[in-house]
């Protein structure tokens, strides 16, 4: 909420006088900054004495996605799913990862599809890893 | 995991690198492909910014930086904070024009 609070020019300035803006380039990939973003503009907009004062909303760029995105490997389409399990065929799936057992084979078509008109599509994590696969193997 | 990916809108973090007179680069070791080209980002501006970076651990690339803070996140936010208050009362660059950039890297403040 702090990081969130410099995105207020009126906060920012506070701080730095002389500031113009301020952005936050983050990795991270809980949402957690856009989410604390998102809070901070209801509670001033609900807030008479604040209704004025607006967070720049482009003030937090989260350059490697977000963990609770899909993306449609088909149609790109990219919406937030916090459904837990995300598909009945991954529900426990979590357990066995745990236990480090062998993880069952599970068909292409019970994985979570796009629910786009028309598409149906593979959806993937909306997140981005860019580690060359050199990096993993060591060469 | 998807390798090999490009990370979203770097021409939009270009121009924000580009015009900031601070950056502050935290929990990023530049040991993982993206954070080595997301330092690129941050140190083909050199001579133009005005650097303080936490790192516990020393790196190579660090050799060059003016301002490195050996400390973990948790005890150098406070290190770094009084830096960057000193360094507002003593560049008048940044009172001239002043952006902040800060990348958290992987680490959650």
């Amino acid at each position: 909420m702090v990081i969130a609070a410099l995105s207020v020019k009126e906060t920012l300035r506070q701080i730095c006088p002389s500031a113009e803006s301020f952005a936050l380039v983050t990795q991270n990939i809980d949402g957690l900054s856009r989410r604390a973003l998102d809070r901070l503009t209801d509670t001033l907009a609900a807030n008479e004495a604040f209704k004025e004062v607006t967070p720049e909303p482009q003030s937090i760029i989260e350059m490697h996605g977000r963990l609770f995105d899909t993306i449609c490997t088909q149609c790109d389409h990219l919406a937030p799913n916090h459904n837990n399990p995300i598909c009945p065929a991954l529900k426990g799936t979590e357990v066995i990862v745990e236990r480090q057992e062998q993880e069952p084979v599970i068909p292409l078509s019970d994985l979570p599809r796009c629910t786009q008109p028309d598409c149906g599509g593979l959806l993937r994590p909306g997140w981005y890893f860019t580690l060359s696969i050199a990096r993993v193997t060591g060469n | 995991m998807w390798f090999g990916e490009v990370p979203h809108h770097l021409k939009e973090i270009d121009k924000i690198v580009q015009k900031a007179d601070l950056a502050i680069v935290v929990g990023t070791s530049s040991t993982v492909r993206s954070a080595e080209v997301e330092h690129h980002i941050v140190y083909y501006l050199m001579d133009l910014l005005t650097r303080y970076t936490l790192l516990p651990v020393t790196h190579p690339m660090s050799r060059s930086m003016e301002a490195q803070l050996p400390y973990s996140t948790s005890t150098g936010a406070q290190a770094i904070a009084r830096r960057i208050i000193y360094s507002l009362g003593h560049v008048p660059k940044l009172y001239l024009r002043f952006s902040l950039a800060i990348n958290l890297g992987s680490t959650t403040v």
